[in-house]
């Protein structure tokens, strides 16, 4: 038994472009045409959100300088949001421009970051490097507040073309040198970006084989024209959503549209989603800390989290606002070790255990057998498999869970039924087929 | 203690579906080293100067030393990460142009802790000085590789895979563990030949043929259920291990995350046991991450495992701005670091069984830049600490003078002292790692 394929591309397409959610909205997304399902996650811009800023408001995390805070924010708003595309984008951008906190040092300027991620999520290209250019955590980030004219900090100029646009291999150390100058000046004051003009070098700069008298924009001009930069974006947005090992077909089909497009990253998403390799590339992914996390608490509709939500990721190797270098993370198999196997597996526990009868805590571990008619063991063990990995996996599993739940009777609601059905979710997200996105 | 990488796996479900001996996953074919040519390596021999006592540098192709006396000798790799200052950690006080290039970051000749009436240590450093001056720290100077490549990643890649010229799949620690099992299955199925302190998996430890755990805290490192329902654990613990023994229905990923998990579940008792059953011999400072990481090493020695290889890394030195105090205290870290641990291998009787062994993926910049910090440059210092080192300074420190691009030209390739660590410390022929004609940097004393 598992979903049928309406339903298995209505939570791929959730996964994936989202965190997940609850039966529901899976089945909501189910009964329309697939490319109407995408549209609906694309046309996020109007998609009314008040629901989400209501439980963030709850959370009562008033201080904007808590680092606690604006994590705890974060992954609420991935939790609650009505445009989960626009959350997972975010989380893009947050992973491509890796900034991390540790250094920052400013709850501020990350969220306002955070903030500019979200607004230019899938504008064009160009216009999106051009705010982070100025974004004042990106220049703490990248020393660009010491850079200046007559002893530049190469920092910045390195990662904008090795790590942000055309990647390794694409530019020579002069290039890097050069480019540098062209930055100098463009500081930090105050929380705001400030041209220090008697810092900037003015003089001419030879720069990928052209010269001129650059500044940081036709820095910025300059690259969003090289192939190289459709090739880096398309095969990243290609890896985020798709498949690790890009296709270099699809990846010269993506790269065209930035082009034909004017560098809108809407458009890439877009076709993207709406590709056939999209559809083929079913489970095939590792969830990230951040989709294991939000996508159980999302699917087993958690009505209300704590503060303490903020570092669940970070147990698994994934600390929101501080990625272990201007790389960002490493995806795949790099999010999975022993070590990162036990947190997994005790985060899963973690949540499941959570329990307060009297509010909407939490999982209402029963209460969703009990709206879907289920009383019997098998019967729980499908639901749940169903729920939390369109039911992916082999009848050898579903009977070593069904054995698992032995004769406790699940018909009664009590305390023996409740810890099976909580061990019961532990042991489905501490399998493997939940670490599969 | 030894246990058996069977003892792990019940060789059931999985098993069967990706056939004897490793997951589809792991078996990436065999690895393409590049041979780099002979008068390149002639050269760097010819740089190699060992301290007056020290004898010759031989070919790293002799004979190895007998495998009885190594099975007890373990390496500890620690990983700088961000790229360290190599001129601000052993620096060229007698150069002239050190004191050109660096003012806010020079360290006054009458600060630097002289080795050898050239070159002295950080004054943050004092323990190593002391380690130093018990001929106990080996220090290796100017080691680069052939077209350094200044991006963090790609050369952390390179250092820790030592395939300069392609993208390696495995790493040289990894190919290790897998030549030197090749013809002994017993021996590739032992687990725990190697330990990575951290949640992952540095690419210095893949391997084709296992997958080599990672542990950041021991406290973690179980499987945890409901505590009101003891046997109800013990009921999970006995179905995730049956589950994890299913076939896969998702591909080479998810038999990776199989294979994780089967490992950690099966090696968390004994661990376990074994860390709760040593306490430290030595003072480790609580806040010092790279003390912190030695100490689950020296427990795990102390303990009884017959581990070959450990391996933690440490971040922070990507110091383009600000740097002076930022490396000093990284520095200190290092320094305090290391002298516990080898303080407590001492005491526990294993200071000659032990090297220590440092990296990062670039030094820096000898010019320094106007944020008071360094850019990305070049060769740098690495060290080599324990009870059978040979102390001394190996190698010339390369010439301020004479610079490529305002970076410091190598005279050691990494690579010789990778295969001279693999043929002096475990006795093992460094070819299938790192190819042949490397000259030996001879840091042992015995």
């Amino acid at each position: 038994m598992a979903l049928d394929s309406k339903h298995m591309q209505a939570a791929h397409l959730l996964r994936r472009a989202g965190f997940g959610g609850s039966q529901a909205l899976v089945d909501e997304y189910a009964n329309l045409d697939f490319t109407a399902a995408v549209d609906r996650l694309l046309n996020f811009s109007n998609v009314d959100n008040s629901a989400m800023d209501n439980r963030v408001a709850a959370l009562g995390m008033n201080n904007p300088a808590d680092p606690k805070g604006i994590r705890a924010v974060w992954l609420t708003r991935m939790l609650y949001t009505a445009r989960p595309l626009e959350e997972k984008m975010t989380l893009f951008w947050h992973n491509h421009f890796a900034t991390a906190i540790s250094k920052v040092n400013d709850a501020v300027a990350m969220q306002r970051q955070n903030d500019l991620f979200r607004s230019h999520a899938m504008d064009k290209f160009d216009v999106l490097l051009k705010q982070v250019a100025r974004d004042p955590a990106m220049l703490i980030w990248l020393d660009s507040n010491t850079n200046r004219k007559g002893s530049p900090n190469e920092n910045w100029a390195r990662e904008l073309m090795e790590l942000f646009t055309m990647g390794i291999g694409n530019y020579t150390e002069d290039d890097v040198k050069q480019e540098a100058r062209a930055w100098t000046g463009w500081f930090e004051r105050q929380g705001a970006f400030y041209f220090a003009r008697n810092q900037h070098d003015f003089g001419s700069k030879t720069y990928l084989g052209q010269t001129g008298n650059f500044n940081g924009d036709d820095i910025i001009d300059i690259l969003a024209k090289r192939p190289a930069t459709a090739n880096y974006i398309s095969s990243k947005l290609i890896k985020w959503f798709v498949t690790d090992k890009p296709d270099p077909a699809m990846v010269k089909r993506i790269s065209d549209l930035y082009f034909s497009s004017g560098y809108s990253i809407g458009a890439m998403v877009a076709a993207i989603l709406k590709s056939p390799e999209f559809l083929a590339a079913y489970r095939t992914q590792i969830k990230s800390p951040t989709d294991f996390t939000v996508g159980m608490l999302r699917s087993l509709e958690v009505q209300k989290v704590d503060q303490n939500i903020a570092y669940v990721p970070a147990a698994m190797n994934m600390d929101l606002y501080n990625p272990p270098s201007v790389k960002g993370w490493d995806w795949g198999t790099a999010w999975i070790s022993t070590g990162t196997y036990f947190a997994r597996a005790n985060t899963a526990d973690r949540i499941a255990l959570q329990a307060n009868k009297n509010t909407p805590y939490y999982i209402d571990a029963m209460g969703l057998l009990k709206r879907a008619g289920i009383t019997d063991a098998s019967g729980a063990v499908n639901f749940y498999l169903d729920l939390l990995c369109d039911g992916d996996v082999s009848d050898g599993t579903r009977n070593d869970l069904v054995s698992y739940i032995g004769n406790v009777d699940l018909s009664k609601d009590n305390q023996n039924s409740e810890a099976k059905v909580r061990g019961l979710i532990h042991l489905i997200l501490a399998s493997p087929a939940y670490q599969m996105n | 203690m030894s246990l058996s990488r069977r003892d792990f796996i019940k060789r059931g479900a999985l098993m069967s579906v990706v056939g004897i001996g490793a997951p589809a996953f792991l078996v990436k074919g065999a690895y393409s080293l590049q041979q780099r040519d002979a008068s390149h390596a002639a050269s760097a021999a010819s740089a190699i100067s060992t301290p007056a006592s020290a004898a010759t540098a031989q070919s790293a192709g002799q004979a190895a030393v007998s495998n009885a006396t190594n099975n007890k000798r373990i390496l500890v790799v620690i990983q700088l990460t961000g790229g360290n200052d190599g001129l601000d950690t052993v620096i060229p006080y007698s150069q002239a142009s050190y004191y050109t290039y660096r003012n806010v970051l020079a360290v006054p000749k009458s600060s630097v802790l002289d080795l050898d009436g050239k070159v002295g240590l950080s004054p943050y450093l004092p323990k190593m000085k002391q380690l130093y001056d018990g001929g106990n720290l080996a220090l290796i100077q100017g080691v680069g590789y052939p077209n350094p490549n200044r991006s963090h990643f790609r050369s952390m890649e390179i250092w820790q895979t030592a395939v300069p010229d392609t993208i390696g799949d495995t790493g040289w620690l990894g190919r290790y563990l897998d030549a030197s099992a090749a013809d002994d299955q017993a021996a590739r199925d032992k687990a725990l030949r190697a330990i990575n302190i951290g949640q992952q998996l540095p690419k210095t430890f893949f391997t084709s043929t296992t997958l080599v755990p990672s542990i950041a805290s021991i406290d973690a490192y179980s499987f945890a259920g409901n505590t009101r329902y003891p046997a109800d654990t013990q009921a999970q613990i006995d179905v995730i291990n049956k589950v994890y023994q299913e076939a896969s229905k998702r591909g080479s990923y998810e038999d990776y995350i199989r294979q994780a998990a089967i490992d950690a579940l099966g090696s968390s008792d004994t661990l376990k046991r074994i860390i709760s059953s040593y306490q430290p011999k030595s003072q480790y400072d609580a806040k010092n991450q790279v003390a912190q990481g030695l100490k689950m090493v020296a427990q795990m020695i102390g303990g009884g495992l017959d581990t070959q290889m450990y391996y933690l890394t440490t971040g922070g030195f990507d110091t383009h701005a600000n740097e002076l105090n930022t490396h000093n205290a990284l520095m200190k870290s290092l320094d305090d670091g290391i002298w516990s641990f080898m303080q407590d291998m001492i005491a526990q009787g294993r200071a000659n069984d032990v090297m220590i062994m440092t990296f990062s993926e670039f030094g820096r910049r000898v010019q320094e830049n106007a944020s008071g910090g360094t850019d990305h440059g070049t060769a740098l210092p690495m060290f080599l600490v324990g009870g059978n080192i040979k102390g001394g300074v190996y190698g010339d420190h390369p010439s301020l003078d004479d610079l490529d691009q305002g970076d410091l030209k190598y005279h050691i390739d990494f690579r010789s002292v990778y295969g001279s660590v693999l043929h002096n410390w475990f006795g093992a022929d460094p070819t299938p790692v790192v190819g042949s004609g490397w000259p030996n940097v001879n840091f042992l004393k015995s």
